[in-house]
């Protein structure tokens, strides 16, 4: 492992902003899925707003159930969680005050900015499989039983949702570096969640990068067929760009 | 043995000429001291000949005829970068692979480090629980981690007790006289500079407009005087240090 990776790794790790935030989202994915199938398999969403909007949220029962919230949740939740991680580790070394240190150093600025998208990356992949193992231990906790291939392969399309939204989440790294800051990316990355959840809701999302996850679990409800390869395309496209920008803009850095 | 040399240095920000055609050289073993007053272009300068700022013109060079890097420099500019999450000892050590010091060996320099600035019993302490004096150690001790041959910093005193005055004193005197480390350091403590530089040198506006006998007396008063000459303004530099009411544009001084 680089020099710039092991560090990287390490203030990942120890971060109370990336810790609070991974485990977060961990805990909500898990027991919101496996929560919300419960309610409804007990017929507890009747007769509540709340129960009413998670019933909505909920398609079948048991394990599909579960695997449906935990997608839904998941295709939001990560671009969230994963934007507020990346665009704070780009952003803090400008508001810390300790971007001198990592510039004219034998590591390159570029392989520092690099590691930086590839630890949040990698930590956010990692707690999506955390998440969706957790799914399964706690629905086999409150009795639904072993789930099937097929629903297990469903889970794991939420799985693939995740990692999708995190990597559409590395442009708010690209932000934080351009603003100097994390507090712009923060913006941009509200703007882009709401932007997404309208074209989903109007049901136009296969052609908006953010809102290809949403649809690829199936939460446009009868869009799911219209995730198209121009949609996947573009997600790879918006993730591997800020990539490519993220670093590029870092190895130009100074500190004036 | 390692010196460092800026050739014309300027540094332009919109239309604020902030370094305005500098010269500089720091030999192997030598203590410089910058000093100016507040504005004077002190901190551009050092960020310029650290490689983290890039000059609109001029150049800076090592001897050995390569650029300055982090390499063979080490530096403490601005507030120390300590990662507030991380313990004393990690952040050294991130320090310490990020210059390119050997794993195998990064933890005897940790050790080193830590020991040559006074924080080797708070190493398992994490930063952002340290106070300023300490923290500002910490700065140091990265700044020194992978034992560079010429040393730039930043007001290094800043925020210390007395007992990290001497610390940073013998550290940097050290490093001068026994490693051949070209030492450049900045202060307004000018009396501090006196007992450790070699030479001390005037910036102001931007430029170098002179330099100081470290051995002289009242320094604070010749500074004064370098800087007022330099705006044109003529200056009594007997103490107490006044402006001259006949002088011209006296009313001026700033």
């Amino acid at each position: 492992m680089s020099a710039a990776w092991t560090v990287e790794m390490l203030k990942v790790r120890r971060s109370p902003v990336t810790r609070t935030a991974f485990a977060a989202m961990a805990l909500v994915a898990a027991f919101f899925s496996v929560g919300a199938a419960a309610l409804v398999d007990q017929g507890s969403t009747d007769g509540s707003l709340a129960g009413a909007k998670i019933a909505t949220m909920v398609e079948g029962t048991g394990w599909v159930a579960v695997s449906s919230a935990f997608g839904q949740v998941v295709a939001v939740l990560w671009l969230l969680g994963t934007g507020v991680v990346a665009a704070w580790t780009c952003g803090r070394e400008f508001s810390d005050r300790t971007l001198g240190q990592l510039l004219a150093l034998p590591t390159p600025a570029s392989r520092i900015a690099g590691a930086k998208l590839g630890a949040v990356m990698l930590a956010s992949s990692g707690t999506v499989v955390v998440a969706a193992m957790m799914a399964l231990v706690a629905g086999v906790v409150v009795g639904m039983g072993a789930p099937s291939t097929d629903e297990v392969r469903t889970l794991a399309a939420g799985v693939l949702a995740g990692v999708a939204s995190a990597w559409l989440a590395l442009p708010f790294a690209w932000v934080a570096t351009r603003g100097k800051g994390y507090l712009p990316a923060v913006g941009a990355l509200l703007a882009v969640i709401m932007v997404s959840q309208v074209v989903v809701l109007l049901g136009g999302g296969s052609w908006f990068p953010w809102a290809v996850p949403s649809l690829l679990v199936g939460a446009g409800g009868g869009e799911t067929a219209a995730v198209t390869a121009l949609g996947v395309a573009l997600v790879v496209a918006v993730g591997a760009g800020a990539w490519a920008a993220t670093v590029r803009t870092w190895s130009h850095l100074q500190l004036a | 043995m390692t010196s460092l040399r800026a050739t014309g240095l300027v540094r332009r920000f919109g239309r604020l000429t902030a370094v305005a055609g500098v010269d500089l050289e720091v030999r192997s073993g030598e203590v410089h001291a910058l000093v100016g007053l507040n504005g004077s272009g002190k901190t551009t300068l050092l960020r310029m000949l650290v490689g983290v700022l890039r000059p609109d013109e001029g150049q800076v060079t090592l001897s050995a005829g390569s650029a300055a890097t982090g390499a063979l420099v080490g530096h403490l500019i601005d507030q120390p970068g300590a990662y507030a999450e991380l313990t004393v000892e990690e952040n050294l050590r991130a320090a310490a692979l990020l210059r390119g010091v050997p794993r195998g060996v990064v933890r005897e320099a940790v050790a080193d480090a830590a020991a040559a600035v006074g924080i080797s019993d708070l190493v398992a302490r994490r930063a952002g629980g340290l106070s300023l004096g300490n923290r500002q150690r910490l700065g140091l001790a990265t700044a020194i981690v992978h034992r560079p041959q010429v040393l730039v910093l930043d007001e290094p005193t800043n925020a210390m007790d007395p007992a990290g005055v001497l610390a940073i004193r013998r550290l940097v005197l050290d490093r001068a006289r026994t490693d051949g480390c070209a030492v450049l350091l900045s202060s307004h403590h000018l009396d501090e500079l006196a007992r450790i530089a070699d030479r001390i040198t005037v910036l102001h506006r931007g430029r170098v407009v002179g330099s100081l006998d470290p051995h002289g007396t009242d320094l604070e008063v010749a500074l004064f005087a370098m800087a007022a000459r330099a705006d044109g303004i003529d200056v009594d530099t007997r103490v107490p240090a006044t402006v001259r009411n006949d002088a011209p544009d006296a009313g001026g001084a700033r």
